[in-house]
C-alpha cells in the first residue's frame, strides 16, 4: 500500500532522513519508533505530502503523494500538536473538512459524537490539550481516510480515551483495512497497537519488522556457567546485543533463532539457564545501545 | 470467552493460538463450531485485528481450524497426526510430573484414580472423534 | 492525466469555496477596516467642514479629500492583507495543516489570492459607489466630476492590487511574518533611498558630479517609490496613467513570480528568515551596500578628506551590514566561523569595487570634456536646474520650459577652455580668501545626449578663461535674465535700500528695457566681477505674475537688474527722467560715518577673518576711529566709496543710516579728497 524507497531529506545541510526504504501493507498498524531527533516526524510529513523528498520516492498504492490531490484525499495527517483554524469550533472545522475531503462521512461524524463527548459549538482553542487531541481524532476519523498518519497521538489522553481510540482504530482496520502509521515514544501502547514496527536512529532505519517476529528474534538469557571460560566461545558464535554480569549470573541479550541459541547454551550445561522474551521497550533500548545511544550509569 | 495476559511477555498471537488449541482439545470448542470473527474478538480483547488474523492463520495452517469465504472460521475436526504430536508433548510432560509424584510418594492407585476423575469430567462434554 | 477532472471540479480546486469562506471568516476584518477607513476618508468627509457656511470648492482629484487618511489606509491595509492571508507559510502548525490538504499549491495560492483581492477591492469599489451616490446630495462641500470618481477608483484599485501582490511576493520569499513586513516597506522605499545615498556618494568623490537634488516632492523621484508617492500624493501630482499601467503590470508580474516561486518553496522553511537560499547573497549584499553607503557618507562628511577615517567608515559599514544580515539569516547572534571571515572578505571586496569603480578615474568621468565638433549647444550658469520642469507646485521659476543651451561657437569654445582648465587644476573650495562661484556646465551634444557637470570655480587663477566666457553675450543674456525684458511688464521699480520708485509709463518702460539690455550686453568681465570695487548705484526690479493654479497658489517671479556705476547711458536716462535724484543715496540719508584708520589693518591677517563690525569695534576700543557727521565729508565718502574688501592700505567706513541700519564701505588712500585726509590726521 505504502512504498517508501530511498527517501532522503535534508534540513539545513543535515540529513534528517537518510536513505530510508520501507513498505507498509494495507490494513497494517505500523509503529515508527526512534530516539529523539531520529527523523520520525520528518518522515511522516514526507509521507503525508507536506514535505517533498530530496531523494527517493513516496507512493501510496503506486501513486505519488506530494502535490497529488487525488492521493492526498485519502491520506490524513495528525500532527503532534493539534492545530485548528483560529477561533473555530468543531462544527466549523467539520464543515471545512467536509468540503475538502470527498470521503467525509457525516453520519460517522455524528455517531462519533457519542464517543467524543465534546461541545461542538465551543471554540476549540478553549479546550484542554487532551480534548483538542480528541477533537483531532474525531475530525480525522470522520474523513474516512485510507491512510492515517499520526505523530505522537496518544500523549495526553486518559486511559479510557486511549482504549476507546484503540478500539476505533481496530474497528476501522478490521472493517475497511485502514492503514495506520503511528510514531510514539510510548512503547507499551505501541506494543498493544501495532503489528509492524520500524526503529529509526539518526535518520536511518535500524530495524524494520513485524512486531512478533522482532520479539521472536531477540531473547533475554540469564545464565550461570559452570566454568567462566565458557563465555568466550559463545560470544563468538552468537549475535550478542548486550552483556551484563550480576553477581555470578550473566545476563545476555541475544538475537537469533530461539532453539539454536538454547542449544548453544545447553552444550555447556549451565547451572542456571533462563530464556525470556523481551518487551518492545527493552528491545528498543538494547538496539539503541548497540548503535551507541546508551543510558549512562550515572549517580548524581 | 478469552482472557489474555497483557503483562505476559508471550506474544499475543501465541497466547491466542495456545488458548484456542486448548479449548479445542478440552472439548470446549466443538468441531464445526464457529469462532468469533476477527472484528468481534479484536473489539472484545482490544487487540490488533492483524494479530488475531495471524493467530487464525496459524491455527488454520496447523489444521486446527478452517475458514469459509464470507462466513468465518470454524473448528476443524481433530486429525490423527496432530493428536500424535500433542500426545508426545503430553507424554513428556507426564513423565516429568510422574517423576515428581513418585518422589513425593504417590501410589499407582492414586494416579489411576486421577485418570478416572478426568474421564468422568469429559463424559460431561462430547467425545473427540 | 491523473486528474481527469471536469471543468467544474477544476474551478472547485482553484477557487476552492471552502478556503475562500474560511479566509473570509478568519480575515474578514481586514476588508471591514479597509471599507470603514475609505468610507470615512472619502464619502463622509465630503460633508464635513469646519465652516458650515463654506462654499463648495472645486477640486481636481479625489485625493484632495483627506488625502493623508486615504494614504494611511492604502499604504497599510493591502500590505497587511498579504501578511495575514499568507501567514500560514511562516508558521509550522498552520503550514503543516494547509499543505497536508489534498490541494496543490497552485490551488491554495489562487484561493488565497482571490480571497485577498475580494476583501480589498470590494471596499474600494463600494466607496467609489457611495461617493457617486452622495455626490449630488446637498451638503457636499466639494465639486468634482464623475470622471474623477472613476480615476480615483482605478488608481486606488491598482495601488491596492500592487501593494497586495508585492506583499504576497515578499511573503513567499521570506519565512517570518515580521521580516516580511519590514522588508516590504524597506523595499518600497529603497529605490529612493538608494538613489539618494548613491547620489551623496558620487557627489563626494566625483569631481564635477552634477548633483541631482533629492527632493521628495519631485515626481521623477516619487516614481521610484510607491510609498513616497502615496504619502506625498496630496501635495504632488496624481499618478499618471503610465505609472498606473506600470504598477498594474508589476502587480501581475509579482503574481506570476509568486506562483512560480511558491511551487519551489520548501514547506519546512516556515520560520526561516529567507525562504530561498539563492536570495541570501542578494540580501547580504543589499544590506551591506546600504550600510556601507550610509556609514561611509557619514564619516566622509565628518572627517572630510581624511582618507584613513573615510575608509574605516566604509569598512565599519560593511562589517555592520554583513553581521546584521548574517544574524537575521541564521537567527542567532553567534555567527562566527572561519568561513564567515572568508565570505565577508569576498563581499567586502566586491562591494568595495562596486563603490569605487564609478568614482575612480577608470570611467573617465571627471576628465571628460567633449570636443568642439561634437557640441551643439552649451550652458554655463547657476540656474540650470530651474530649466527642468518639476511637479512641485511650490516652486516655479521663470526658466521653466525654456532651452538653456546656446549655440554660439565662441561661447562654446570659451566654456570648453574653462572646463579643461578647471579639471586640470581642481581648485579646492575651502579658502575664504577669494570669491567662488558655483557653476553648472552643460553641453548639448550632436548625438542628442547631454553632459552636465557642476563646479566651484574661483576667480583667482582662472581670470582669462572666465573672462572669455563672461564677455560673451550669450552668457550675459542668460545670467542676467535678459529674456525677461522681452516680456510685457506693467511695472518696474528703481530701488536702493528702502527707497523705491515705480515706473509705470509704458513708453518709459520700453525705453528702460532697451537700455538695460544694451548696458548688460556690453558689460565686460571686469565690470561683472566688480573689479573696480565701485558700489552699485541702485537696482531695477521687475515682477511677472505666474498664472494662478486651482489651489490659488500664485507665484510670481522677478528679477533685480543691477545699476552699475559704469552704466553711463542708464545714468543719463535716469537723470533725464528725474529718477536718479529720487533714488541715489545722499548725505541726507546718512546719520554718521565712522572711519577706521589704516595701519590697523596689518594686524588682521586673512587667517582669522573678522567681520567688519568686529574690526570697527576693535578699532574703536583702541581709539583708532574717527566719526563725522559733516555733510560735505559724507558726500565725499559716498562719492569715493568702494565695496567693502579686505585690503591693506584702505580705510573701513561704517555708515550709519538715518533709518538705523548700517553699512560698510571702503575708502582708498589713493582716492581720498583732501578734506578727508585732514580728518584722518
Amino acid at each position: 500500500m505504502i512504498e517508501i524507497r530511498g527517501v532522503s531529506k535534508l534540513f539545513q545541510g543535515e540529513k534528517a532522513v537518510d536513505d530510508i526504504s520501507l513498505t507498509v501493507r494495507k490494513g497494517t498498524i505500523y509503529g515508527l519508533l526512534g530516539s529523539n531527533g531520529a527523523g520520525k516526524t520528518t518522515l511522516l510529513k514526507t509521507l503525508a505530502g507536506i514535505y517533498s523528498p530530496d531523494k527517493g520516492t513516496v507512493k501510496v498504492e503506486g501513486e505519488a503523494v506530494f502535490e497529488h490531490p487525488t492521493t492526498k484525499q485519502r491520506v490524513i495527517f495528525m500532527p503532534d500538536s493539534p492545530y485548528f483554524f483560529p477561533q473555530s469550533t468543531m462544527l466549523q472545522m467539520a464543515a471545512f473538512y467536509r468540503s475538502i475531503y470527498p470521503s467525509w462521512n457525516q453520519k460517522r461524524f455524528e455517531d462519533l459524537g457519542t464517543v467524543f463527548q465534546l461541545d461542538k459549538k465551543r471554540k476549540l482553542s478553549r479546550f484542554s490539550k487532551g480534548m483538542q487531541r480528541q477533537a483531532s481524532f474525531w475530525l480525522c476519523l470522520s474523513c474516512m481516510p485510507d491512510v492515517l498518519i499520526m505523530d505522537e497521538p496518544i500523549d495526553g489522553l486518559d486511559p479510557v480515551m486511549r482504549r476507546q481510540i484503540k478500539n476505533l482504530l481496530f474497528q476501522e482496520v478490521a472493517e475497511r483495512e485502514l492503514t495506520v502509521i503511528i510514531s510514539s515514544h510510548n512503547l507499551r501502547e505501541i506494543e498493544d497497537l501495532c503489528d509492524h514496527v520500524g526503529i529509526m536512529h539518526g535518520g536511518k532505519m535500524l530495524i524494520e519488522k513485524d512486531l512478533d517476529d522482532l520479539k521472536a528474534d531477540t531473547h533475554k538469557i540469564q545464565v550461570a556457567f559452570r566454568d567462566e571460560r565458557h563465555e568466550i566461545p559463545l560470544a563468538a558464535k552468537l549475535q550478542i546485543l548486550h552483556q551484563e554480569r550480576r553477581g555470578s549470573v550473566n545476563l545476555y541479550i541475544v538475537k537469533g533463532d530461539r532453539e539454536r541459541i538454547k542449544a548453544a547454551f545447553q552444550v555447556y550445561e549451565p547451572y542456571v539457564f533462563d530464556l525470556l522474551p523481551l518487551t518492545l521497550e527493552e528491545i528498543f533500548i538494547y538496539e539503541m545501545g548497540d548503535v551507541g545511544y546508551d543510558a549512562q550509569p550515572i549517580l548524581l | 470467552m478469552f482472557e489474555l495476559d497483557v503483562r505476559s511477555r508471550k506474544p499475543i498471537y501465541e497466547q491466542l493460538t495456545d488458548k484456542v488449541k486448548e479449548m479445542i482439545l478440552h472439548g470446549i470448542l466443538q468441531t464445526d463450531e464457529q469462532l468469533p470473527s476477527v472484528r468481534t474478538l479484536s473489539q472484545q480483547l482490544t487487540v490488533n485485528p492483524n494479530t488475531i488474523q495471524k493467530a487464525y492463520r496459524e491455527l488454520e495452517r496447523e489444521g486446527y481450524i478452517y475458514s469459509l469465504q464470507g462466513k468465518g472460521s470454524f473448528v476443524a475436526p481433530m486429525k490423527k497426526e496432530q493428536n500424535e504430536i500433542k500426545k508426545a508433548e503430553v507424554r513428556a510432560e507426564l513423565l516429568r510430573l510422574m517423576a515428581e509424584a513418585v518422589y513425593l510418594g504417590f501410589t499407582a492407585a492414586e494416579i489411576s484414580s486421577l485418570y478416572e476423575q478426568v474421564e468422568k469430567q469429559r463424559e460431561g462434554g462430547e467425545s473427540d472423534d | 492525466m491523473k486528474w481527469g477532472m471536469s471543468d467544474m471540479t477544476r474551478s472547485r480546486y482553484y477557487f476552492n469555496s471552502s478556503i475562500i469562506r474560511q479566509n473570509f471568516r478568519q480575515h474578514g476584518w481586514i476588508g471591514i477596516i479597509y471599507a470603514l477607513g475609505l468610507m470615512f476618508a472619502l464619502p463622509l468627509q465630503l460633508f464635513m467642514s469646519i465652516d458650515p457656511n463654506a462654499k463648495p470648492q472645486e477640486i481636481d482629484h479625489l485625493f484632495r479629500i483627506s488625502g493623508n487618511v486615504q494614504a494611511l489606509f492604502i499604504i497599510t491595509i493591502p500590505v497587511a492583507a498579504g501578511l495575514f492571508l499568507f501567514r500560514y507559510l511562516q508558521a509550522k502548525s498552520p503550514s503543516d495543516l494547509w499543505h497536508s490538504l489534498p490541494l496543490r499549491r497552485e490551488h491554495l495560492f489562487t484561493a488565497h489570492l482571490t480571497s485577498g483581492l475580494t476583501l480589498l477591492l470590494v471596499p474600494v469599489w463600494l466607496t467609489a459607489g457611495v461617493v457617486a451616490v452622495v455626490k449630488r446630495w446637498s451638503g457636499n462641500f466639494y465639486i468634482f466630476q464623475g470622471a474623477d470618481i472613476w480615476q480615483w477608483c482605478i488608481t486606488v484599485s491598482i495601488l491596492t492590487l500592487f501593494l497586495f501582490c508585492f506583499s504576497v511576493f515578499v511573503g513567499i520569499c521570506t519565512g517570518q511574518s515580521i521580516l516580511q513586513g519590514i522588508i516590504i516597506y524597506i523595499l518600497l522605499i529603497l529605490p529612493v533611498v538608494l538613489i539618494s545615498l548613491i547620489n551623496s556618494h558620487l557627489v563626494m568623490y566625483l569631481y564635477g558630479y552634477a548633483n541631482a537634488n533629492v527632493n521628495f516632492r519631485d515626481s521623477s523621484l516619487q516614481m521610484w517609490s510607491p510609498f513616497v508617492h502615496i504619502v506625498y500624493y496630496f501635495t504632488g501630482k496624481p499618478f499618471t496613467n503610465t505609472e498606473l499601467w506600470i504598477y498594474g503590470v508589476l502587480a501581475l508580474l509579482f503574481i506570476g513570480l509568486s506562483y512560480l516561486l511558491y511551487r519551489k518553496r520548501n514547506t519546512e522553511k516556515a520560520g526561516q528568515a529567507i525562504a530561498f537560499g539563492y536570495f541570501n547573497p542578494l540580501f547580504k549584499a543589499g544590506v551591506m551596500l546600504c550600510t556601507m553607503l550610509i556609514s561611509g557618507n557619514y564619516f566622509a562628511q565628518m572627517k572630510q578628506q581624511q582618507m584613513g577615517w573615510v575608509i574605516s567608515g566604509y569598512a565599519i559599514g560593511a562589517i555592520i551590514g554583513y553581521v546584521a544580515a548574517e544574524m537575521i539569516i541564521r537567527k542567532t547572534w553567534q555567527i562566527m566561523t572561519r568561513k564567515v571571515l572568508a565570505e565577508f572578505a569576498v563581499y567586502a571586496v566586491m562591494l568595495g569595487l562596486l563603490l569605487y569603480i564609478p568614482i575612480s578615474s577608470v570611467t573617465g568621468y571627471e576628465a571628460r570634456v567633449p570636443s568642439g565638433d561634437k557640441i551643439s549647444g552649451v550652458y554655463m550658469g547657476s540656474n540650470y536646474r530651474w530649466y527642468t520642469p518639476t511637479d512641485d507646485l511650490y516652486t516655479t521659476t521663470p526658466y521653466m520650459g525654456q532651452d538653456p543651451f546656446s549655440d554660439d561657437k565662441d561661447y562654446i569654445e570659451a566654456v570648453r577652455k574653462l572646463h579643461q582648465a578647471v579639471i586640470a587644476v581642481r581648485p579646492e573650495h575651502t579658502s575664504q580668501q577669494y570669491a567662488y562661484e558655483y557653476f553648472t556646465i552643460a553641453y548639448q551634444l550632436e548625438n542628442g545626449h547631454k553632459l552636465v557637470r557642476e563646479y566651484w570655480i574661483p576667480n583667482k587663477g582662472f581670470e582669462s578663461e572666465l573672462k572669455a566666457v563672461k564677455d560673451t553675450e550669450a552668457y550675459k543674456y542668460e545670467k542676467y535674465n535678459l529674456a525677461l525684458l522681452d516680456k510685457d511688464l506693467d511695472y518696474m521699480w528703481v530701488t536702493n535700500r528702502n527707497k523705491k520708485v515705480a515706473i509705470s509709463d509704458p513708453q518709459e518702460i520700453s525705453e528702460l528695457k532697451e537700455i538695460i539690455k544694451r548696458e548688460i550686453s556690453n558689460m565686460s568681465y571686469e565690470v561683472q566681477i566688480d573689479k573696480d570695487g565701485k558700489t552699485d548705484v541702485a537696482g531695477i526690479q521687475t515682477e511677472v505674475k505666474a498664472k494662478e493654479d486651482s489651489n490659488q497658489v500664485s507665484s510670481s517671479y522677478g528679477y533685480y537688474y543691477p545699476w552699475k556705476s559704469s552704466f553711463h547711458e542708464l545714468e543719463k536716462w535716469m537723470n533725464e527722467k528725474g529718477y536718479a535724484d529720487k533714488i541715489r543715496t545722499t548725505a541726507e540719508d546718512i546719520q554718521s560715518a565712522e572711519i577706521v584708520k589704516d595701519d590697523f589693518m596689518d594686524k588682521q591677517t586673512p587667517k582669522n577673518p573678522t567681520s567688519p563690525e568686529q574690526r570697527v569695534v576693535l578699532a574703536r576700543e583702541k581709539n583708532r576711529t574717527v566719526v563725522t557727521k559733516d555733510k560735505a565729508l559724507l558726500t565725499d565718502i559716498l562719492d569715493h566709496r568702494f565695496n567693502y574688501g579686505v585690503e591693506n592700505g584702505n580705510y573701513i567706513v561704517k555708515l550709519l543710516y538715518k533709518e538705523g541700519y548700517s553699512d560698510f564701505v571702503m575708502l582708498k588712500a589713493s582716492d581720498m579728497t583732501a578734506e578727508l585726509k585732514v580728518l584722518l590726521k
